[in-house]
């Protein structure tokens, strides 16, 4: 769960945006584009292109395709297709150069463990362990999503590039917050635990 | 199907010294055939303990290793030696304290088991799947670190073992470096069936990995499963919240 406070505001628009930038689409074809996009983002439910569609449209980033369209010639009159306008091209434009927000720093962790009692101990320890569980296991999703987008055959150089990128980036990510929360895991299991394990700080240190 | 490599509540605590250390607390994993798991892990957590304890080197002092159905520490010594060393091999970085030419090092462990023209057919082979053919006539100290690494998993290649045991290969080595290895292992895992139990301190050394778990103090935390592979990477996320006992 990401707080909210630190969420990246409007980034589904933006990033729905520069998928119409790309090229148009329908709401729920646009749906299926964010969730196999690179960008691999796991606020991006069913609908979400929808809400970002309405508030674009609203805004005048984006439109209503004018040109008859080939789904709406097959009989689909209902379906709308979108682009984005002229200032909406030049807004994203403009938001991919912007320079970027701070990174968000998850502190709720680190709060927790300066305000608890010893009775509290025991489970954020727990709590501690699960957090590595969880992110042992986004280690393992981009590692399988690393090893099928490498072996799909029909990326251009520019994919392969950017994928890399993303792919580097996304580890270099999960392996500093993986070091975090063994550190601190390492850290309470010595102070906080029984007697036999908390000798493992002391016999590192030399005599 | 039976695991190819089984660890049950698996503890072990050195009392040398005067503080006892618990390097294991009640490790489980299994592993299957053509499986790789990492164990991630920093300096001093039991990550080389773990890795030796399931190659069969190190016996723990409580529960169980079991290989191929059997529980290792449970079959007379001479059962349990050379059939074990056959069907798991232990890579680690070590320099070979032999000067030897990269050839004879791979075909060095062979030559006990077989005709010395077999041995080094073998050790051909293996050079040349770990891609360092051009290399067989040079020495440990003219190889780059990679090239090292992929000696050593030469090595393990040549004697064709059921599982490899990795302790660290691509530690200090480049992305691109690590990455070649990682890709070597998953072909090894995929074209030969080898199952890879590895230890790693750096995320980008699972990229190859079907499995990763985290050892911190020598508990082993094995990732959560059914993550939906769709997703991003959230902020930290909040652990399942369980009723405090």
């Amino acid at each position: 769960m990401v707080d909210k406070e630190f969420k990246p505001m409007g980034l589904t628009r933006e990033v729905v945006l520069g998928l119409l930038v790309e090229c148009p689409g329908y709401c729920y074809q646009l749906d299926q584009r964010l969730q196999q996009h690179r960008f691999r983002a796991a606020e991006f439910v069913h609908g979400t292109a929808a809400q970002a569609i309405t508030q674009l449209l609203k805004e005048g980033l984006a439109r209503e395709q004018r040109s008859p369209n080939k789904l709406a010639l097959a009989g689909r009159r209902n379906v709308k297709i979108y682009e984005a306008t002229d200032r909406g091209v030049a807004h994203f434009r403009e938001w991919i150069r912007m320079p970027a927000r701070p990174m968000p720093i998850r502190e709720e962790l680190i709060a927790r463990v300066s305000l608890c009692q010893p009775d509290d101990m025991p489970r954020l320890i727990e709590v501690v362990r699960n957090t590595e569980a969880m992110l042992m296991a986004q280690l393992q999703n981009l590692n399988f999503r690393d090893r099928v987008r490498h072996r799909a055959l029909d990326r251009g150089i520019w994919e392969t590039q950017i994928d890399v990128a993303v792919s580097k980036v996304d580890h270099a990510v999960l392996d500093s917050r993986i070091k975090w929360v063994q550190e601190l895991h390492n850290h309470l299991v010595e102070e906080f635990t029984d007697p036999i394990v908390r000798s493992r700080s002391r016999s590192r240190q030399p005599a | 199907m039976a695991p190819l490599l089984a660890l049950h509540e698996v503890s072990l605590t050195f009392r040398r010294g005067p503080h006892p250390l618990q390097a294991l607390a009640n490790v489980t994993l299994q592993i299957g055939t053509g499986e790789l798991l990492a164990v991630l892990a920093q300096r001093a957590q039991g990550k080389s303990t773990l890795l030796r304890v399931a190659a069969g080197v190190q016996r723990p002092d409580a529960g169980q290793v079991r290989f191929d159905g059997h529980d290792v520490w449970r079959q007379p010594r001479r059962a349990r030696g050379k059939p074990l060393a056959a069907e798991i091999c232990l890579l680690d970085h070590d320099r070979p304290d032999l000067d030897l030419t990269v050839r004879e090092l791979v075909a060095l462990p062979l030559l006990a088991h077989g005709p010395r023209r077999e041995a080094y057919a073998k050790a051909d082979h293996a050079l040349s799947r770990a891609g360092l053919p051009e290399r067989a006539a040079h020495r440990w100290d003219d190889l780059a670190n990679s090239e090292r690494a992929l000696l050593m998993l030469a090595r393990g290649i040549a004697r064709r073992p059921r599982l490899l045991v990795i302790d660290d290969l691509v530690v200090g080595l480049g992305l691109s470096s690590g990455k070649q290895i990682c890709s070597l292992l998953r072909t090894l895992a995929e074209e030969d069936g080898f199952a890879v139990l590895m230890s790693a301190t750096d995320a980008h050394a699972t990229i190859c990995c079907d499995r990763v778990g985290s050892l911190v103090a020598g508990r082993l935390q094995l990732a959560l499963e059914a993550v939906d592979p769709d997703s991003t990477i959230p902020d930290f996320p909040e652990a399942p919240r369980q009723a405090v006992p």
